[in-house]
């Protein structure tokens, strides 16, 4: 019975080996895919695993972390990874990786499976209003059509220099009339004068003539005089009707303050809860660790005789192919992660560029070395990149982190320089949108009209700078940031208004002269009118004149030749 | 109380069984080993094929292993101060050292100072267990078995439907 029991224990670890062999591969990854969305909260898959025992190293290819905050998207998507391990450390506990191969990350990647795990799938959210506009196609003038519309400014009632041409309309039409029977008149008693042949009539007509022409001549005069005036007054009323448009105005000072007072704490109190959580579960504290504080025995480390921390990532690589290049993507490599910096003696190196699908153009990058030193623990944080960090500060600064922080006072220091063409300005009305309202949610609709009065003010924009300071813990964080983004908003909005303001004033000038267009052809009619009169006035009373002197000269040489007598029948008069 | 009868059964069908007292005492020591430790570790893969391989008495062994298991979890406090004094003692620390930088030793686990501690004393125990064990068999087999026999409680259970059944119990386990 005894060799029977042998035989059967042998049998079982044979095919326990067997399976192990055969089908680690598929447990593991089973496991990782179950293990990953209980800890994720969402669902992580990977379409195959391959683990080398002989080659210490393990390869995936295909995983997806769904975001459990938005499920139709990934956190996290990669065509694959491979994993050089060393086994003789893990063998002794510690988790040393030289080199992890990571090829085509994608970050915020949609999903073609609802990631979140209910049972029940659903339906994918409708898009956030502006998460995929094209600002491009949208320009300063199109919207101005809309916000500023010139037939709404140029109102009749309103405009000074429309209502004096009403005025002056009203005047020469009701003149027109008068000036009709008069001239009437005129002619009238220019033919019973000319029947009478009285030369005090004459002279009376004559006198009536010229104080007509002096009264029309001041007619003319003042319709010209309007006319004038109008043009002055055109000026003024354009100007009020740009007043009334309410282009610029309000204040763009203080983002920086509103930014880091206000918003950057929630931000970072956002991180810091997500941190933990995620932290938490990934440890399995809670009941879990609990279970595991009450497992029996204290173990007892002793010191390796070559030293390393208990997590050592050497290297990790991400390659993007340029034709992966399209969506949100990211390519770089960082370097000396441990749990134990001391111990390796290096700083974490950070060299990571990419580039997000939503901001057409855009380009990030982020370099940087994280060292400890000092006893304060001062963390120097020199970015030389294009990208806010999303900084783990829990995990820096807390008691128990991996990097061995101990506590007490601890400084951050950050100097950034922001550049690229995503410097944009729907880039700047994010800024601005998530700033001034102070949305903790973060920007959900960006100010159309507003991203396209920037659109052109923003083209020789490309570089934005902050500089921060943080000290303290968690509980009682002080922040100072100091940023030139308030100077780039004013500059920026000076010219979006000046730009703004030249249109709207071409658009209401236009709509103006238009309305003075439609008014001055009648008086000009009506000016040309009164001309013709004038000038029929001046025939008139030239042809009087004349004939008067003519009746003059033949009634003086008649009088002459009847004072004179017969002696000067044949004396003729020289005139 | 049928349960119970199982174990109780094998007990009295070991020692009244033709195997000699230095097996069942082997069974019961290597038993015990297994019984004190914690079980997932190296060193029962070890006391396994020990078991296995030298003719000890494998009844005596499980039933050992059994109740050792359940004495151990209260004197878990007492193996965990023995074990610290072990693996933190200056004149060991270097062996110890060496040994924790075997990548493979570490499965054995034996920087724990339950298991330390547990393993200690159940080896320390192991040559008076055995000792004690082969010398209660032999003197139950020499002076106690008939008079046990004899006691009108053990007359009365054997005449009555207990008795019976462990009769029945007791030919299935033969």
């Amino acid at each position: 019975m005894r060799w029977k029991l042998l035989i059967v224990i042998a049998a079982v670890v044979a095919a326990a080996v067997f399976f192990t062999v055969n089908y680690l591969d598929s447990i593991v990854k089973k496991k990782i895919e179950t293990v990953g969305t209980e800890r994720v909260g969402a669902k992580v898959s990977l379409d195959g695993l391959e683990i080398s025992i002989k080659n210490q190293s393990v390869k995936i290819t295909g995983l997806q972390v769904a975001n459990p905050d938005d499920p139709w998207k990934n956190i996290i998507e990669l065509k694959s990874a491979t994993v050089d391990f060393s086994l003789p450390y893990l063998l002794l506990k510690r988790v040393v990786i030289d080199n992890i191969s990571v090829e085509n990350p994608v970050w915020g990647s949609k999903r073609k499976t609802f990631g979140g795990i209910t049972a029940q799938e659903k339906k994918p959210a409708p898009a956030t209003p502006g998460a995929s506009m094209d600002w491009k196609k949208y320009l300063p003038a199109g919207d101005l059509m809309k916000k500023f519309d010139p037939k709404k400014l140029v109102n009749p009632e309103a405009m000074k220099s429309l209502k004096q041409l009403e005025d002056i309309r009203g005047f020469a039409q009701g003149r027109d009339k008068y000036w009709k029977n008069r001239l009437e008149e005129l002619e009238k008693s220019f033919n019973e004068v000319k029947a009478s042949r009285s030369p005090l009539k004459i002279k009376k007509l004559i006198d009536d003539v010229k104080s007509a022409r002096s009264e029309l001549q001041k007619d003319v005069d003042r319709v010209n005089g309007v006319t004038r005036l109008v043009n002055d007054l055109r000026n003024g009323d354009i100007q009020k009707a740009l007043e009334t448009v309410g282009i610029g105005g309000g204040s763009v000072g203080e983002i920086t303050q509103k930014l880091f007072s206000g918003m950057y704490r929630k931000q970072i109190e956002n991180v810091y809860n997500k941190a933990r959580s995620a932290k938490a579960k990934l440890s399995g504290t809670g009941e879990q660790a609990e279970k595991k504080k009450r497992m029996r025995g204290v173990t007892v480390e002793y010191p390796l005789k070559n030293p390393v921390p208990k997590f050592y990532l050497k290297k990790m690589v991400f390659k993007t192919s340029a034709e992966n290049r399209t969506g949100n993507w990211f390519d770089g490599i960082i370097s000396e992660v441990s749990s134990d910096p001391k111990l390796t003696g290096k700083p974490v190196d950070i060299a990571i560029e990419g580039g997000a699908q939503d901001l057409p153009g855009a380009y990030f990058g982020l370099r940087g070395k994280i060292e400890l030193a000092g006893e304060q623990e001062v963390y120097s944080f020199n970015l030389k990149g294009d990208e806010i960090p999303v900084s783990m500060i829990e995990e820096m600064l807390g008691a128990d982190s991996p990097l061995g922080i101990k506590g007490g006072s601890t400084v951050l220091n950050i100097g950034l320089d922001m550049e690229g063409d995503y410097i944009n300005s729907y880039f700047l009305v994010m800024i601005k949108n998530i700033l001034l309202s102070a949305r903790p949610e973060g920007l959900k609709e960006v100010d159309k009209s507003l991203v396209r009065i920037l659109d052109d003010s923003v083209k020789d924009i490309n570089r934005i700078s902050f500089k921060g300071k943080a000290s303290g813990d968690l509980k009682n964080l002080q922040i100072s940031v100091s940023s030139d983004i308030d100077k780039i908003f004013s500059k920026v909005f000076s010219k979006a208004v000046e730009n703004a303001r030249a249109e709207a004033e071409k658009r209401i000038r236009k709509e103006l002269d238009r309305e003075i267009g439609k008014r001055a052809p009648e008086i000009k009619k009506l000016l040309a009118g009164n001309d013709g009169r004038l000038a029929n006035l001046d025939s008139l009373a030239d042809g009087f004149r004349k004939q008067m002197e003519e009746r003059v000269k033949k009634e003086a040489e008649k009088s002459l030749k009847k004072e004179l007598g017969k002696g000067l029948k044949n004396f003729k008069l020289p005139f | 109380m049928f349960p119970a009868i199982g174990p109780i059964s094998k007990i009295f069908k070991i020692l009244h069984s033709d195997a000699s007292p230095a097996q069942i005492a082997g069974g019961v020591c290597f038993g015990m080993i297994a019984g004190l430790t914690p079980l997932w570790n190296l060193h029962n893969l070890v006391v396994l094929f020990l078991v296995l391989v030298i003719r000890v008495n494998l009844g005596s062994a499980v039933l050992s292993f059994l109740l050792f298991s359940v004495i151990a979890v209260p004197l878990d406090p007492l193996f965990n101060a023995i074990g610290l004094k072990i693996l933190k003692a200056e004149t060991l620390y270097d062996s110890w050292t060496d040994l924790y930088n075997i990548p493979t030793f570490t499965f054995t686990h034996f920087n724990n100072s339950i298991v330390m501690g547990s393993l200690a004393v159940s080896l320390a125990l192991f040559i008076p267990a055995w000792a004690a064990t082969a010398w209660f068999i032999k003197g139950y087999r020499g002076r106690l078995r008939e008079k046990i026999d004899g006691l009108r409680i053990v007359k009365l259970m054997k005449a009555s439907s207990v008795y019976r059944l462990y009769a029945k119990i007791r030919d299935w386990t033969r």
